[in-house]
C-alpha cells in the first residue's frame, strides 16, 4: 500500500473490511480493491465513503461479496444512505408488483434489508412498513439481520436429509457454537444438486457434506 | 440475425447445424449447476487452453445437463460420426482427452459413458436438447428444430387450431394436479375480457427436485417457445415466468435467451408477420413452498404475500390482476412445441391409456445413481429404478420411496410395482406430483422422516387458514413427543382426527395434504410410530 494515501478512519475501515472477507477470497480480493481505490482516490486520502461507495461501482461477484462483508461489520447502516435505496426503487417500474424484485436488489446491495431501507421503501411506495415486514419475514429469501462473515447454506431437502443432511446441520451448529465461528447458517429447501448429497453452499460455492468438513475447518 | 419469415428460420437452422456438427471437432462441457458443483467450471478453462496449445480446430461449447448427474463433470467429444462421452472428468485428464480428439479416437484412462444406453428407454420430448445444445445460443436451438412449431402455429394455424391440438393431445399438467391443459386453456380463451395472461410456474418449491433449474440452465428456449404458443392459443399478449429465487444461473440463462429471441424478432410485435405480439417478463420468487400453489403464485406476482386464494373464481376466469389467466407448470409448457410440431396424434400415442406423453423423473436420496430421465407414462416405478437409479446404494433394500413430493405421502418398497401414471398413483393414495423420486433404504428411520415432513409443513404453512396453521404446529409437537418417548395412543388418534379436519377445511391442497407423510408412516410402518407409544 505504498503510493495509496489513507485517511486514518479509511485505513481502519479498510482493515476491518479485509478481515471481514471470507478467507478463500481475501488474497485475491485485497489487491483488486486496493487498485480500485488507488484509481478512485486519484492521490487524495481514501475516505470511508470511497470504501463503502465501492459497492455501487463494482460488478458481481465483487459487489455481493463486498456488500456481505460491509453488512457483517455493521457499516452498511452507519450513516445509512437512503438515496441508494431511492435509486434502486427508481430503477424498477412503479407498482406493487415489483416489490419483490426491489427487495432482492436492496439485499444484493446491502447483504440484507436494513431498517432504514424499509423506511425509505415505505415512504416512496406508500406501502405500510408493517406490510413490508410481513413480506420480509414470510419470504425465506430475505434477511432482516446483517449476515456474518461466512454464509453457509445447507440443503434441507428430502434427498439430502436421507443422505445425512440432518447430521451435517447439527454438526455445523455444534461446531459454530463451540468455536464461536463467524457464520450465518441458513437452510434451503433444495439446491437441486443431488449428486453431491448432502449438499451445502459455503459463500455461494457448492460442496458436498464430506468435503465441507475440510472447508469448515478453515472458517 | 432477424427472423422475419419462416424461410429465415431454415437459414438459421442450416448455420446452427454447422455448430452442432462442425467439420472439425465439437467439445461440450456440461455446466449446469451440479456440473459446476463438481468442477466443470474450471474444466472449461483448461479445455480452452489445451485446445489452443495442441492446435486443435474445435468448437468448444458450454452445455446444460444430460441427466447423468452421477458422472459429472461430463465432457463430450463429437468428431463427425464419432461421439465420446467422458464422465467424472478431472483437469489432469484434459491433455489426453484433447489429443485423442485430435487423433479421432477414445482417450485412455477416462471413464467412457454409454449415453446411448442411458437414453435408450427414455423418450426425450422436453429434454431432447439438454446437455447437447449451448443454452445461450438460439442458433443451436433452431438447429434442432426450435421455433419451427411457433412458425407453423403463427403462419398456418389459427389460435383455435393450436388450442384444439393441445386438447386432443391429452396433455395434463405436470405440476402434480394433472389437470387437462386443453380444458384450462379453453376456459381462459372463452372467458370475457380484453386482457389475458399466461404464467409459467417455475417456482419448484418442492424439497426433493431441481428440474426447473436444470431446464432453465439447459434449454431455456423451449420454455419461451411453449409460452408464446400458449399465449397465441388463449389470446394473451403477455406472459410471466416465475422462477425460484435460488436459481440464479437459470435466471441468467433464460434472461440471455429472451434477449436473443427479442433480437431475432421471434418475441415482440407482429411476430413473423402474423399480427400476433407477445412479451415475456421474468419474475424471481422469494421462497416458500406455498408460492408454488397457483393462486398463491399470482398473489406473489402482484407483490403481496404468497397466500392462496379460495376458488371459485377460477384463475382461468379471474387470475392475475383479476384478468383471465392460465398458470402452467414449466414442464407442461415445454411439451407444447412438440405437440404442435409433430401433432396431437403422435403425442397421444406415447404413454399409457390414461396418461399421455412423458414425465421427467429425478432420483435423489439413498439412490445408487443420482440422475434424471424422461420416461413415457406406463412404465413401472420398479423398471425406472432398475434401469437408471440402479437401486439403493451399497446394494441395500429399498424400504420406502416418495414420488409426489410431501403431498404424495410415502409409499412402501413393495409398491414399486405401481405404474407411473396419474391414475395408478392417485389410486394408491399417492399422487404424481413433481416426479422427484426419493429412495429410502432399509436403514431409514421412518419416524425421523415423519418428523422431517412435520417440520417442513409447519415451517411452510403460510398461516392464512387456522386449520393448517394450527394443525401443522400440533402435528410437529405430537411427533416431538413421540420421538422423546412420551407418545400415547391418544396422540395417534389425534393425528388421524386432525388430518381428517385439515383435509376438509384447509384453503389449499398444501394444507389438505400436509399430514400425508405422517399418515403414510402410520399405515405402512406402524411399528416405527404406533409401536413407539404407550
Amino acid at each position: 500500500m505504498s503510493d495509496i494515501q489513507w485517511s486514518p478512519e479509511g485505513e481502519e475501515l479498510f482493515k476491518k473490511l479485509i478481515d471481514a472477507l471470507p478467507e478463500q477470497m481475501r488474497n485475491l480480493a485485497k489487491p483488486q480493491l486496493v487498485d480500485f481505490l488507488k484509481m478512485k482516490s486519484g492521490g487524495e486520502p481514501v475516505s470511508c465513503e470511497m470504501i463503502t461507495g465501492m459497492v455501487d461501482e463494482l460488478p458481481e461477484p465483487q459487489k455481493g461479496m463486498l456488500a456481505q462483508a460491509l453488512a457483517s461489520i455493521g457499516d452498511a447502516d452507519d450513516g445509512f444512505d437512503g438515496s441508494i435505496v431511492e435509486k434502486i426503487i427508481e430503477s424498477h417500474p412503479k407498482g406493487q408488483e415489483t416489490l419483490v424484485a426491489v427487495l432482492h436488489d436492496i439485499q444484493a446491495r446491502f447483504g440484507y434489508i436494513p431498517e432504514g431501507a424499509v423506511k425509505v421503501l415505505s415512504q416512496k411506495t406508500g406501502v405500510l412498513a408493517s406490510t413490508l415486514y410481513q413480506l420480509l419475514t414470510s419470504y425465506q429469501a430475505f434477511r432482516v439481520e446483517p449476515p456474518k462473515k461466512n454464509i453457509l447454506t445447507v440443503c434441507n431437502g428430502t434427498g439430502c436429509h436421507l443422505e445425512g443432511g440432518g447430521g451435517l446441520l447439527t454438526k455445523i451448529k455444534e461446531k459454530a457454537a463451540k468455536e464461536g465461528a463467524d457464520i450465518t447458517l441458513e437452510t434451503v429447501r433444495c439446491l437441486g444438486m443431488c449428486n453431491i448429497s448432502p449438499a451445502l453452499l459455503v459463500n455461494g460455492i457448492p460442496y458436498s457434506g464430506a468435503d465441507a468438513e475440510a472447508q469448515l475447518k478453515k472458517l | 440475425m432477424k427472423i422475419a419469415k419462416s424461410a429465415d428460420l431454415d437459414a438459421v437452422k442450416e448455420s446452427g447445424q454447422k455448430l452442432l456438427f462442425p467439420p472439425g471437432v465439437r467439445i461440450t462441457v456440461g455446466a449446469a449447476m451440479c456440473g459446476m458443483a463438481r468442477g466443470s467450471g474450471q474444466l472449461l478453462q483448461v479445455i480452452n487452453d489445451e485446445v489452443k496449445n495442441q492446435g486443435l480446430d474445435a468448437n468448444v461449447a458450454v452445455v446444460g445437463c444430460n441427466g447423468q448427474c452421477y458422472a459429472e463433470p461430463i465432457v463430450e467429444v463429437i468428431n463427425g460420426k464419432d461421439k465420446y462421452t467422458y464422465g467424472n472428468v478431472k483437469g489432469s485428464d484434459i491433455p489426453g482427452l484433447v489429443k485423442a480428439a485430435k487423433d479421432g479416437k477414445a482417450a485412455e484412462g477416462i471413464e467412457l459413458l454409454d449415453t446411448d444406453a442411458f437414453n435408450k428407454n427414455q423418450q426425450k420430448i422436453v429434454s431432447k436438447n439438454a446437455g447437447i445444445i449451448a443454452p445461450g445460443n438460439i442458433e443451436e436451438y433452431i438447429a434442432n428444430d426450435g421455433y419451427f412449431a411457433l412458425a407453423k402455429a403463427l403462419t398456418e394455424m389459427k389460435p383455435a387450431d393450436v388450442l384444439d391440438e393441445v386438447m386432443k393431445s391429452g396433455l395434463q399438467g405436470r405440476g402434480g394436479a394433472g389437470f387437462s391443459a386443453g380444458i384450462k386453456w379453453e376456459t381462459c380463451s372463452k372467458a370475457p375480457g380484453d386482457k389475458k395472461y399466461i404464467v409459467c410456474n417455475g417456482s419448484e418449491g418442492n424439497p426433493e427436485i431441481g428440474m426447473h433449474k436444470s431446464f432453465l440452465e439447459s434449454d431455456p428456449h423451449s420454455v419461451i417457445e411453449g409460452m408464446i404458443l400458449a399465449g397465441y392459443a388463449i389470446g394473451a399478449n403477455e406472459g410471466y415466468v416465475y422462477i425460484n429465487y435460488r436459481y440464479m444461473l437459470g435466471f441468467k440463462r433464460i434472461s440471455d435467451a429472451l434477449e436473443q429471441v427479442k433480437e431475432a424478432g421471434l418475441l415482440g410485435d407482429n411476430i413473423l408477420g402474423s399480427g400476433f405480439s407477445f412479451d415475456i417478463k421474468l419474475k424471481r420468487g422469494a421462497g416458500t413452498y406455498v408460492n408454488g400453489e397457483a393462486t398463491a403464485l399470482l398473489s406473489s406476482l402482484e407483490g403481496s404475500l404468497g397466500e392462496p386464494r379460495l376458488k371459485p373464481p377460477r384463475m382461468a376466469e379471474k387470475g392475475l390482476f383479476d384478468k383471465p389467466t392460465v398458470v402452467n407448470n414449466l414442464e407442461t409448457l415445454a411439451n407444447v412445441p412438440f405437440i404442435i410440431q409433430k401433432g396431437a396424434e403422435v403425442f397421444s400415442k406415447i404413454g399409457s391409456e390414461s396418461s399421455k406423453g412423458t414425465k421427467i423423473i429425478a432420483f435423489s436420496g439413498n439412490v445408487a445413481r443420482p440422475c434424471w430421465v424422461e420416461v413415457p407414462f406406463g412404465m413401472t416405478i420398479q423398471e425406472i429404478v432398475d434401469t437408471w437409479g440402479k437401486g439403493a446404494k451399497e446394494g441395500k433394500k429399498i424400504k420406502a420411496y416418495q414420488i409426489g413430493g410431501p403431498s404424495g405421502g410415502i409409499l412402501p418398497g413393495k409398491a414399486l410395482d405401481l405404474r407411473l401414471d396419474f391414475e395408478s398413483l392417485t389410486g394408491a393414495g399417492s399422487l404424481l406430483g413433481s416426479g422427484g423420486l426419493v429412495i429410502m433404504d432399509e436403514d431409514t428411520d421412518m419416524l425421523d422422516m415423519a418428523k422431517f415432513f412435520a417440520d417442513f409443513s409447519a415451517e411452510e404453512s403460510c398461516g392464512k387458514c387456522t386449520t393448517c396453521r394450527e394443525g401443522t404446529l400440533r402435528l410437529q409437537e405430537i411427533l416431538s413427543d413421540i420421538i422423546g418417548g412420551n407418545g400415547t395412543e391418544e396422540h395417534i388418534d389425534l393425528i388421524k382426527r386432525m388430518t381428517a379436519g385439515m383435509a376438509v377445511n384447509a384453503v389449499c391442497e398444501f394444507g389438505k395434504t400436509a399430514a400425508e407423510p405422517i399418515l403414510s408412516v402410520i399405515k405402512y410402518f406402524p411399528d416405527e410410530i404406533v409401536g413407539k407409544v404407550e
